[in-house]
């Protein structure tokens, strides 16, 4: 007979991390090319959980996490770049000005040979210029290797319509890339 | 099949969306045409530069910070709703240069200018430069017009020197945030003009743009004009 061990019980904050942990650096991947910078990116995810926390019981019940996740993560974009996207202006709520005292430090470019780093940049700006219909389709599928099945639930459009979004996208990022003559 | 007809299906074939018969045809074409070999090929190193391109690493600590976040943002405003997907969490989380600045505007031209202390930015990286705007009373369709040196771009403008936008300010504190790619080591200066009923507030904001990985944010300024 093997040893019965009684664990205590977990704390539910601890129970939701050990969950969502394990996908916090993927939905952070999937913010940055979404947003294309390190504070957006991690501005969303952060909304993210707390949004998630909130309903944090319903999350036990869910069998694909990861999928799940990322359909959460792109809908919260969507929101956020309907509410946002016509100004780089926004009101800054008085009970939170306190926020703005905050800083933090910085990140150093990851280590890469020059020429392909710059390469990469200029395929970044191409990347940047992309509609967000666009650059949301080539993140999931392109770059994080989601399959139209999968995206058709993430996304909730049908797979007959992304199939033909990510053959546009595509198309419109070969053309830039053409057109600015890097490649 | 030709080969323009072949490469109309390069795209399914790297997706792996072909039929049995219809890979059969695309190999075969394949293992006896260089021009199509070579766009496959091609198109197979775009699509890994695509994956290759950089994620700048989560900051330090972020995991632990989001999750005490989520437990303390839920104690503090059950009712705050819509707080939570809104502005406010969000702010948190940035890494940013705030420089706050009260709005007080002068006719046009500008007779002055608010000069900014000097950004320190590595040649490619983007980061967030984040001006808060302090409206003495609200702006109903202000115009919003950015002025890039050379050295600087505005992400998803590339090339262009000018940005401009309408946008109402509200009255109290307004965050301009502006994601900016550096793009060449020089240094250079930024303005950003806000128009408003025939008068207009110029920031000045100084760019030192480095060699990569040399940047670092100098601690929050926070001038008080
Ligand atoms: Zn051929």
């Amino acid at each position: 007979m093997k040893n019965i061990v009684i664990f205590p019980r977990k704390k539910s904050r601890d129970k939701f991390e050990e969950l969502v942990g394990p996908h916090l650096e993927h939905l952070y991947r999937v913010a940055y090319r979404f947003c294309g910078t390190r504070d957006d990116a991690e501005d969303l995810v952060q909304d993210l959980i707390i949004k998630l926390y909130a309903t944090r019981k319903e999350l036990e019940t869910v069998e694909q996490l990861r999928p799940w996740l990322a359909r959460a993560l792109y809908n919260l974009y969507v929101d956020n770049i309907r509410r946002y996207q016509r100004s780089p202006i926004m009101q800054v709520p008085p009970n939170e000005e306190h926020l703005l005292a905050e800083i933090t430090d910085t990140a150093n470019t990851p280590d890469q040979d020059h020429e392909r780093r710059q390469k990469l940049q200029q395929l970044q700006r191409m990347f940047d210029q992309l509609s967000d219909e666009h650059r949301t389709i080539l993140t999931l599928h392109d770059m994080e290797g989601y399959n139209l099945p999968e995206l058709e639930k993430i996304m909730g459009i049908p797979v007959g319509t992304l199939k033909s979004r990510l053959h546009r996208a595509r198309e419109r990022l070969r053309d830039l890339v053409q057109k600015d003559g890097t490649f | 099949m030709t080969c323009k007809e072949i490469m109309g299906y390069l795209d399914d074939y790297l997706d792996g969306t072909l039929s049995g018969d219809q890979q059969v045809i695309f190999s075969q074409h394949l293992g006896t045409c260089k021009q199509c070999q070579e766009g496959l090929s091609k198109e197979q190193e775009f699509r890994q530069n695509l994956k290759d391109l950089p994620v700048f690493p989560l900051s330090p600590a972020f995991s632990q910070k989001v999750f005490m976040a989520a437990a303390q943002q839920e104690k503090r405003d059950f009712h705050r709703r819509s707080f939570i997907t809104g502005f406010g969490s969000a702010i948190a989380a940035s890494l940013a240069l705030w420089l706050v600045t009260v709005a007080y505007f002068s006719s046009v031209p500008p007779t002055s200018v608010d000069v900014l202390p000097t950004v320190a930015i590595s040649v490619q990286e983007v980061r967030k430069v984040k001006l808060v705007f302090d409206a003495t009373h609200a702006l109903h369709q202000a115009k919003v017009s950015i002025y890039l040196p050379e050295s600087v771009e505005l992400v998803g403008f590339p090339g262009q020197r000018v940005v401009s936008w309408q946008a109402n300010l509200g009255q109290g504190k307004n965050l301009l945030s502006l994601p900016l790619r550096a793009l060449q080591e020089q240094t250079g200066a930024l303005e950003a003009h806000i128009e408003h009923d025939g008068k207009i507030k110029v920031m000045r904001l100084k760019f030192a743009v480095e060699k990569p990985g040399m940047s670092g944010y100098s601690k929050p300024q926070l001038p008080m004009v």
